[in-house]
C-alpha cells in the first residue's frame, strides 16, 4: 500500500513543483531575459497604452497680437470633440499635428491666417517636447479648403 | 545536523503550505462556479455559431458549450472544468494566435484559463455542485457514503501563486522596464487616449496626480503580490485591492481582469474559514447564535 501512495504524492510534489516553476519562469523569461516568444505569457498590462499620442495646442495671434489658443474642433466645424472623427480628436505624430494644423489655416479669415503649434508627444521615456509654437504652420498652408463636416 | 533540521522543518512547512495542503472544498467550488460566470462573459458572444469564421472556431465553440454549462452546474465538475480551462487555451493560442482572432489574445483571456486550468487540480465539486447533490441522494438510498467536503488543495494555492506572479511581474513591468510610468507619463498617455483625446487637460494638477497614482499602483500591486499570503496582512490588503481593481475596472477597458482577480482572491482565504463563514450565511438566526 505505501508503494502507489508515495508515488502519487511525488507526482503531486512533481507537478506543484513545475507548475510553480512555469507561473514564475514564464514572465522572467519574457520581461527579464528577453525572451521573443509571444506564447509565453508576460504580466505586462498597459505597457504601451496610448503611447505615441500627442498633446497639441493650437494658436493664433488675438486682437492684441498675443498668441491665443484656437477651438480646432470650431474652426473645423465639427463644434465639440466628441462630434469630430478620432484623425482629429487623437494626434499621433508631429506630421499629423502639423497636417491639421494647415487645415485650421485653410479655415481662418484669410486675413488672420497664422496658425502656431505647441505639442509634447508621448514616447518610451515620457513626453517629448516636438512643438513650440517656433513657426506659423500658415506659410506652408496648402490651398485647399477646410473639410467640411457636412 | 542542525542545519539538516532546519532544512527538513522548512521543508516540511513548504510541503504542507503547498502540495499536501487540504482543507474545505467549498472556496473551490465558489472559485468554479465565479470563474464559469466570468468566462461566459467574456467568451460566449464571441463563440456563438454566427461569430464562427471556420471550422476550428465551430468545433471550440462547441466544446464550450458543453463544457462551461456543466462547470457551471457542477456536473462531471472536475472533467468539466478541465475541459473548459483546454477549450480556453484552445481559444488563445489556436484562434488567438494562430489563426489570428486577436479577441482572444489578451493578459484577461490567458489569466482565465490559467485559473480555470488549475482549478481542474481540486476536487471543486465536492461542494455546491450537482455531484454533491447525487453523491448525498445515493447516499441516502443506501449507496456509499458521499464523500467529505474536504480535499487536497494543492491546485487553489497555484492559483495563489499564479494571482501573486500577476501583481509582481506586472509592478516589475511597471517599476523597471516602462520608464515613463512611475513619473506618470505613461498613466497620461492612457487617459488622453481613452479620454481626452490630444487636447490638453483643463485641470493642471493631472501630471502630480498620475505620478501619485503610478507610484501608488506599484507599491499596491507588491503589496498584494507578496502580502496576500499572510493571514494579518489580508484584512487590509483584501479591500485595497478590492477598491484598486473596482477602480482599474471604472476607468479603464479591463474586461474581466478586474472581476477575475477580486475572485480568485479566494485561494488565499483559509478554506475551513470559508466553510464555516457558509454554514454561518446559511443558518437561520438561532442556529447561528451559541
Amino acid at each position: 500500500m505505501q508503494g502507489p501512495i508515495g508515488v502519487a504524492r511525488w507526482l503531486r510534489y512533481g507537478a506543484f513543483i513545475t507548475v510553480s516553476a512555469f507561473l514564475f519562469a514564464g514572465p522572467l523569461y519574457r520581461q527579464v531575459l528577453g525572451g521573443e516568444d509571444k506564447r509565453v505569457r508576460s504580466w505586462v498590462m498597459f505597457h504601451g497604452h496610448g503611447r505615441g499620442i500627442c498633446e497639441v495646442r493650437y494658436l493664433s495671434p488675438g486682437q492684441g497680437g498675443e498668441l491665443t489658443p484656437l477651438n480646432r474642433y470650431a474652426l473645423l466645424g465639427y463644434g465639440e470633440r466628441e462630434r469630430a472623427p478620432r484623425s482629429v480628436q487623437r494626434l499621433r505624430s508631429l506630421e499629423e499635428a502639423e497636417r491639421l494644423g494647415r487645415r485650421l489655416c485653410a479655415a481662418l479669415p484669410a486675413g488672420d491666417r497664422e496658425v502656431r503649434l505647441e505639442a509634447r508627444c508621448g514616447e518610451r521615456e515620457g513626453w517629448r517636447v516636438v512643438a513650440e509654437a517656433e513657426r506659423d504652420l500658415c506659410d506652408q498652408a496648402p490651398t485647399l479648403g477646410a473639410r467640411s463636416p457636412l | 545536523m542542525r542545519i539538516a533540521d532546519t532544512a527538513r522543518a522548512v521543508l516540511s512547512a513548504a510541503a504542507r503550505w503547498g502540495p499536501d495542503f487540504e482543507g474545505s472544498t467549498r472556496p473551490a467550488a465558489l472559485l468554479r462556479l465565479g470563474l464559469a460566470g466570468l468566462v461566459w462573459t467574456r467568451f460566449a458572444r464571441s463563440l456563438c455559431l454566427f461569430k464562427c469564421a471556420n471550422p476550428d472556431h465551430v468545433v471550440i465553440a462547441a466544446c464550450f458549450f458543453v463544457f462551461t454549462p456543466l462547470m457551471t452546474v457542477g456536473r462531471f465538475s472536475r472533467l468539466a472544468t478541465a475541459g473548459t480551462g483546454l477549450t480556453l487555451l484552445a481559444c488563445y493560442y489556436h484562434l488567438g494566435m494562430a489563426l489570428g482572432h486577436d479577441g482572444f489574445v489578451h493578459h484577461h483571456t490567458y489569466l482565465l484559463a490559467s485559473a480555470t486550468l488549475l482549478l481542474a487540480l481540486t476536487p471543486c465539486g465536492r461542494s455546491l455542485s450537482w455531484d454533491r447533490l447525487a453523491a448525498l441522494r445515493a447516499e441516502a438510498r443506501g449507496g456509499p457514503p458521499a464523500p467529505p467536503e474536504r480535499g487536497p488543495l494543492w491546485g487553489q494555492r497555484l492559483i495563489a501563486l499564479q494571482v501573486s506572479m500577476v501583481y509582481l511581474w506586472g509592478a516589475w513591468d511597471k517599476a523597471i522596464s516602462n520608464p515613463a510610468f512611475l513619473s506618470g507619463d505613461a498613466l497620461e498617455y492612457s487617459l488622453h487616449w481613452i479620454y481626452l483625446g490630444s487636447d490638453s487637460p483643463t485641470w493642471r494638477g493631472l501630471p502630480q496626480l498620475s505620478a501619485a497614482a503610478a507610484r501608488g499602483t506599484v507599491l499596491l500591486e507588491v503589496a498584494l503580490g507578496a502580502g496576500l499570503f499572510f493571514r494579518s496582512l489580508r484584512r487590509w490588503l483584501i479591500p485595497a485591492g478590492l477598491v484598486f481593481h473596482a477602480i482599474i475596472y471604472y476607468t479603464l477597458p479591463v474586461s474581466t481582469f478586474s472581476m477575475t482577480m477580486a475572485l480568485l482572491y479566494l485561494a488565499f482565504l483559509d478554506p475551513d474559514a470559508v466553510h464555516r463563514a457558509l454554514d454561518r450565511l446559511v443558518a437561520g438566526p438561532s442556529e447561528a447564535r451559541p
